[in-house]
């Protein structure tokens, strides 16, 4: 496979394969060689996606709010750059997102912003800091075996088989995958060297809510904003 | 039942009714609003026995301040809800401009952005409807 390459995952409900697209296709028209491997079901796929994504993986992908997790491990590139379904491109320096990653690090990542959270991200056993909606990721066996332990433990985490001090750590947590990142991250053997994108690094993910001060004066790369969902 | 007053706060200008909490021994709490009578309420009395005027008042401004913050808050999440709804109808527009295969497969890049950076749905519309025109003119 390529040296490098995006990665989607649609899965569960269908708005996501739509979102996919969109971004998939904004993606093409600023960087029109780059390597895209969409993960999602059968069901879903077609023939326009076979054109728009050079990859599609369909086997045993699990239906899952997820599913992401899963899909990481699973990479085809050497490095790779997650990308969530409810993204676009907007700037042709999009080309230069792999240049981004830091080689002393495993993992590169935007920093989350507590004012633009949907929770408060910060508690009294510490502060959920990467948006773990983007980032670029080696395939390293440590790297590789940490997104595995990322959904494993998601599952635990989802299913109620794992609590922990909710003294410390608010219950409300539970959905959330960055809160497993987190514990992961810092509380675990399987943590892994990150970094952060260079500053201004909300224009490589700049959730719709952010301030544009934010991006001291450069063109946003990627818009990152909700799918909305079909009741 | 053996009970005690507590967190009271003016019920009205006058100062002559109090809202409290009878906190009752065996758990159940219940909201009260005392008022003097002329044989003289003994609840009046026991609860002036253990406030004084000052820390009714003081009661009574942290009530107020509390009440308004979550109006504000109340306000904000209504206002919240709106943005978001307005916010999902926009992109849910921009998913569906991009589901017309002359708009998807179309090389015209500059008009494909700024469709995906519309700010309103009459953006979209307009944008949609100029690609698809140039689009047919080819």
């Amino acid at each position: 496979m390529k040296n490098n390459g995006f990665v989607y995952v649609a899965s569960k409900y269908e708005e996501f394969i739509q979102a996919a697209r969109f971004s998939a296709n904004s993606l093409r028209d600023y960087w029109p060689q780059a390597n895209i491997t969409l993960f999602t079901h059968e069901k879903w796929v077609n023939e326009n996606d076979k054109i728009l994504f050079n990859n599609i993986i369909t086997k045993d992908v699990p239906d899952h709010k997820r599913a992401k997790l899963w899909a990481l491990d699973k990479t085809p590139y050497n490095l790779t750059c997650y990308i969530d379904c409810d993204t676009y491109i907007i700037h042709e320096d999009i080309k230069n997102i792999f240049k981004q990653f830091d080689v002393k690090s495993d993992i590169t990542i935007t920093r989350a912003r507590r004012y633009a959270a949907s929770i408060e991200s910060k508690f009294k056993g510490g502060e959920l800091t990467d948006h773990c909606g983007l980032f670029i990721y080696n395939n390293e066996s440590q790297t590789l075996n940490f997104m595995k332990q990322w959904w494993l433990l998601y599952c635990e985490q989802d299913e109620g088989k794992w609590n922990w001090d909710t003294d410390l750590y608010p219950e409300y947590l539970r959905q959330w995958d960055m809160w497993t990142y987190w514990w992961l991250q810092n509380k675990t053997e399987h943590k892994i060297k990150r970094s952060y994108f260079p500053k201004p690094d909300a224009r490589w993910n700049f959730v719709y809510v952010y301030d544009d001060k934010e991006l001291e004066g450069t063109d946003i790369v990627i818009m990152h904003q909700p799918v909305p969902r079909k009741k | 039942m053996k009970r005690t007053i507590k967190n009271p706060y003016w019920g009205n200008r006058e100062k002559t009714q109090v809202i409290c909490e009878f906190h009752y021994e065996d758990g159940p709490i219940q909201t009260a609003a005392i008022t003097d009578t002329q044989e003289g309420n003994p609840d009046w009395k026991e609860l002036f026995d253990i406030f004084t005027v000052k820390q009714i008042d003081d009661l009574t401004e942290k009530a107020l301040a509390e009440a308004r913050e979550e109006h504000e808050k109340r306000k904000q999440f209504e206002k919240d809800d709106i943005e978001r709804m307005k916010v999902d109808a926009l992109f849910s527009a921009k998913l569906e401009a991009f589901e017309i295969d002359l708009v998807k497969n179309s090389k015209n890049r500059e008009l494909k952005s700024r469709i995906r950076k519309a700010k309103s749905i009459m953006e979209i519309t307009a944008f949609t409807a100029a690609l698809i025109t140039l689009e047919y003119e080819k």
